[in-house]
């Protein structure tokens, strides 16, 4: 990222915010039509949130994401396929898988900064799209896998909740990605987190003060991965399919769009992006099938008009309803 | 097999000349405007289907490719100066999405005006049949393309090394300030460098549009390509769009009778190697 | 054992055939404030450059505390007792000014930066130190003000200010008056004097009257190379100096 750096970021952390992502929870499958597209709505807002700790904290922007999401479709469905595992142990490896594909990734896109970082994500999300293509064996190529299963929760032997009605699935997506927010503000909030912000502000700076950026940029990469990995394999879990555009390009920049449009300033704009695309995606696809052509124009004016995305936007309204802040203190001004 | 061979390496060198003409658009404008334009793709596309029109409406080929790149050109002035100027200033991941937007609408509007299944352009009458010696036979409009290329190659280059646009385009990447110092009215010559870097992309699409028609959703692709061919060539650099170019074609062209999927792969992975390796690419400034 | 604090052996920064840092052995003793001129293109920048680990050395030696730190990245020094300041002020400017000064304190504490999961304000020294420096630089008034509004005097004091805070035996400052206006430019030599009672401070200047006022010892370089080095006096009345630099100045 420039020197000057126009992305919003995060300032302190509100204590209200997991009450507001709790209210949001409880509140979408109300409003929705469907319990099955709140459970979309809240699996690509998991990857807008990993795709924001790239973009938003650090200052990376991914075309890569695409490649972990997919990844770990593929990898829960086949787990739970041909082995026979469960629930957790199916997220578990796409979580696994998300990482250490991100760590290969990441190590080597973060050899090279700016554009050419960016153009490195975008070559490697295309390699990986070839690949999965031609490992059709294992990835059922153009057709994708069919048959994924959705485990039941359970201890031991003793089924403790099916999940196959779409409303307790949602519930344990609610769930998952409540637990993943809280965790990842702590991660925001804690050294390894504020080390990443003070990398988007100013590498060289933060490089002369002793950190090893290389090493908190692969970290980070790593956590992404790990999330998005989650992310896919909830996906495939949900539509019991696994298809090639999964790990396509486009995949990735739905996603980047998602995490932008949503607004990068807080890990509560996944939600707020992921909701808007995925919603204008669903309802007006039915009624103009060239609904892109809005999502274009969206696009362009986010970035014209607001470039804190709908987050930024709310929180802006939201402070100027509040009221302006008390003034600063009164200083000696000697050195002015 | 050694004409299998050659006649795969000749399609090469014409998909490769085609890439050039789209990467070198490209590179003009990222090397002047330090601006990545992804919707570059898709101005190859609508050129395509310009051509379509411009042949149905007048029957004329050789119309189209003089009308479709400057109706191009003129959509791509008017969105530089509404739009694209006013995000010169931020950081590629906004240049990136603004782009990816104009792509969408243009892509989307492609759809809406010509229907969502490409369309078909008949080669040029003069250009029908095929060129036979001994028993190699390969076709003449394909031919052309090469021979075309080449020589809208060669008038960039005259035009950027012997004209004083294009000396002015060649010192702004160096330096936008000193060329603005020195009196020149730097938003017009931005707008028109955009112009003719997505003009180019225009004339390819016209070129291509009779071996594959005219197709909507080819942009990302076409757009993937360029990038390529711009990194391995080097950013900024004419000869290498034009060796990049080449180079992908043929690699391309070869790949299809050995192994498809391979090619993509190939492509992508040498693009990888490139940025890791030696990121300034075969031709680029250090 | 060795009675310099940082030593350069026969130090070389060749870009091609152009030796920027031509064979120089400089010696700074601990304890000192030591500064470094030279007209422009005398290499000062260079052996800077080198001296942080922002340029590798193509030839020589770097001493600090007698070990041959010249592989170390620019973040290793760090943790050995080095710390710099920049000629361009590089802060985190959309941070508070606190929050600069404590990232700076944790970038020493190197492990510590890699915990995700406790907070940031459980490692109450960083904090703790942050507070200190801001007593120091009389900035504790603006703790909360984002760096990039501050006023540029302000900014330059920040800027010497970050490096205090890894706790470094060795201040190694880049001509940090730069663009300091006339009112603001004691407050700065001020604190580099004040900064000299417990660290080596190694700095560039251009400012005559500061370099006169402040250093116990000058080198200066010419053509990528020492030309004279000494005490105050010792180096102002060295003919090859006055004719090469100091005729104008001062």
């Amino acid at each position: 990222m420039s020197e000057k750096n126009p992305l919003p970021f995060a300032k302190t952390q509100s204590r209200a915010l997991p009450w507001l992502v709790v209210a949001v929870l409880i509140g979408l499958p109300l409003v929705l039509p469907s319990a099955t597209l709140a459970t979309e709505i809240l699996i690509f807002a998991l990857a807008a949130l990993a795709c924001n700790l790239l973009l938003g904290y650090t200052g990376l922007l991914s075309f890569g994401q695409g490649i972990f999401f997919g990844a770990g479709a593929y990898c829960a469905a086949l787990l739970m396929i041909h082995l026979q595992l469960g629930l957790f142990s199916a997220l578990f490896g796409a979580a696994l898988v998300g990482a250490l594909l991100a760590l290969l990734v990441g190590a080597l896109a973060i050899r090279r900064t700016g554009i050419y970082f960016v153009m490195l994500t975008l070559a490697f999300s295309q390699m990986a799209y070839f690949i999965a293509y031609t490992l059709s064996d294992w990835t059922g190529g153009d057709n994708g896998l069919l048959s994924v299963p959705r485990p039941e929760i359970r201890l031991g032997d003793t089924v403790l909740l099916s999940l196959g009605d779409a409303r307790y699935f949602y519930a344990f997506v609610a769930v998952l990605f409540l637990l993943i927010f809280i965790g990842a503000r702590r991660v925001i909030a804690s050294p390894f987190g504020s080390t990443l912000m003070a990398i988007r502000e100013n590498e060289t700076r933060a490089a002369a003060i002793g950190y090893d950026t290389r090493h908190f940029k692969i970290l980070v990469f790593m956590l992404s991965g790990a999330v998005t990995g989650i992310a896919g394999a909830l996906y495939a879990m949900l539509l019991h399919f696994v298809p090639l555009s999964n790990i396509d390009l486009a995949m990735s920049e739905n996603i980047l769009i998602m995490t932008i449009v949503g607004g990068t300033g807080s890990l509560f704009g996944s939600l707020l992006g992921a909701g808007s695309i995925v919603l204008l995606g669903e309802f007006l696809s039915d009624l103009w099938p060239r609904w892109l052509m809005l999502l274009g124009i969206i696009l362009i004016l986010v970035v014209v008009f607001m470039r804190g995305g709908l987050w930024g936007g709310l929180s802006s309204l939201f402070e100027r309803i509040r009221g302006p802040r008390k003034a600063a203190l009164p200083t000696e001004e000697k050195l002015s | 097999m050694l004409n299998l061979y050659l006649f795969q390496i000749l399609n090469g060198l014409g998909l490769g000349m085609i890439y050039f003409l789209i990467a070198v658009g490209l590179t003009i404008i990222f090397g002047l405007l330090n601006f990545v334009n992804f919707a570059h793709g898709a101005f190859f596309l609508l050129g395509a289907y310009i051509c379509y029109t411009a042949v149905s409406l007048t029957g004329s080929f050789w119309l189209a490719l003089l009308v479709a790149p400057l109706v191009v050109a003129a959509l791509a002035w008017a969105i530089e100066r509404l739009l694209i100027q006013r995000i010169y200033h931020l950081p590629h991941t906004f240049q990136i999405l603004v782009t990816l937007g104009i792509a969408l609408i243009i892509q989307e509007a492609s759809v809406l005006i010509w229907g969502p299944v490409g369309k078909s352009v008949a080669v040029p009458e003069l250009l029908r049949g095929v060129l036979i010696v001994g028993d190699f036979v390969y076709p003449y409009y394909r031919l052309f393309l090469i021979v075309f290329s080449a020589l809208v190659g060669l008038a960039l280059w005259l035009l950027l090394e012997r004209t004083r646009f294009g000396a002015l385009v060649r010192a702004g990447s160096e330096s936008t300030e000193t060329v603005s110092l020195l009196g020149t009215n730097i938003f017009r010559l931005f707008s028109m460098t955009f112009a003719l870097g997505v003009a180019l992309a225009g004339i390819a699409g016209v070129l291509f549009a009779p071996l594959r028609g005219a197709q909507p959703f080819v942009g990302p692709e076409i757009l993937g390509v360029a990038f390529v061919v711009v990194v391995i060539g080097g950013m900024g650099s004419f000869s290498g769009a034009l060796v990049g170019g080449l180079l992908v074609g043929v690699v391309q062209s070869l790949m299809t009778t050995l192994w498809p999927q391979g090619a993509s792969l190939m492509i992508y992975g040498a693009m990888a190697a490139v940025i890791l390796v030696r990121p300034y690419g075969l031709f680029g400034r250090a | 054992m060795t009675q310099y604090l940082l030593q350069t052996q026969d130090l070389e920064l060749a870009y091609g055939a152009f030796h920027a840092v031509n064979g120089v052995n400089l010696k700074v003793e601990a304890g000192t404030i030591h500064t470094i001129i030279g007209p422009n293109g005398a290499g000062k920048t260079s052996l800077f450059h080198c001296l942080t680990g922002e340029r590798q050395a193509t030839a020589g030696a770097i001493l600090f505390n007698g070990k041959n730190i010249i592989k170390k990245p620019a973040h290793g020094r760090v943790g050995l007792g080095m710390a710099r300041s920049f000629q361009l002020t590089s802060l985190f400017q959309n941070l508070s000014v606190r929050e600069n000064l404590r990232l700076a304190a944790q970038g020493r504490d190197g492990l510590a930066a890699l915990n995700f999961w406790r907070h940031v304000d459980s490692r109450r020294e960083h904090l703790e130190m942050a507070d200190q420096v801001l007593e120091r630089l009389q900035l504790t008034a603006r703790a909360d003000t984002l760096a990039g509004e501050l006023s540029h005097g302000q900014q330059r004091v920040l800027e010497v200010g970050m490096s205090i805070c890894s706790r470094p035996k060795l201040l190694m400052l880049d001509e940090p008056t730069s663009g300091m206006g006339i009112d603001d430019i004691p407050i700065m030599t001020q604190l580099i004097s004040d900064l000299g009672r417990d660290h080596t401070v190694l700095l560039i200047e251009h400012n005559m009257s500061i370099v006169m006022s402040i250093s116990q010892r000058i080198t200066v370089m010419s053509h990528g190379q020492i030309l004279v080095e000494g005490t105050p006096q010792f180096v102002r009345a060295d003919e090859r100096v006055r004719s090469a630099y100091l005729g104008e100045a001062a």
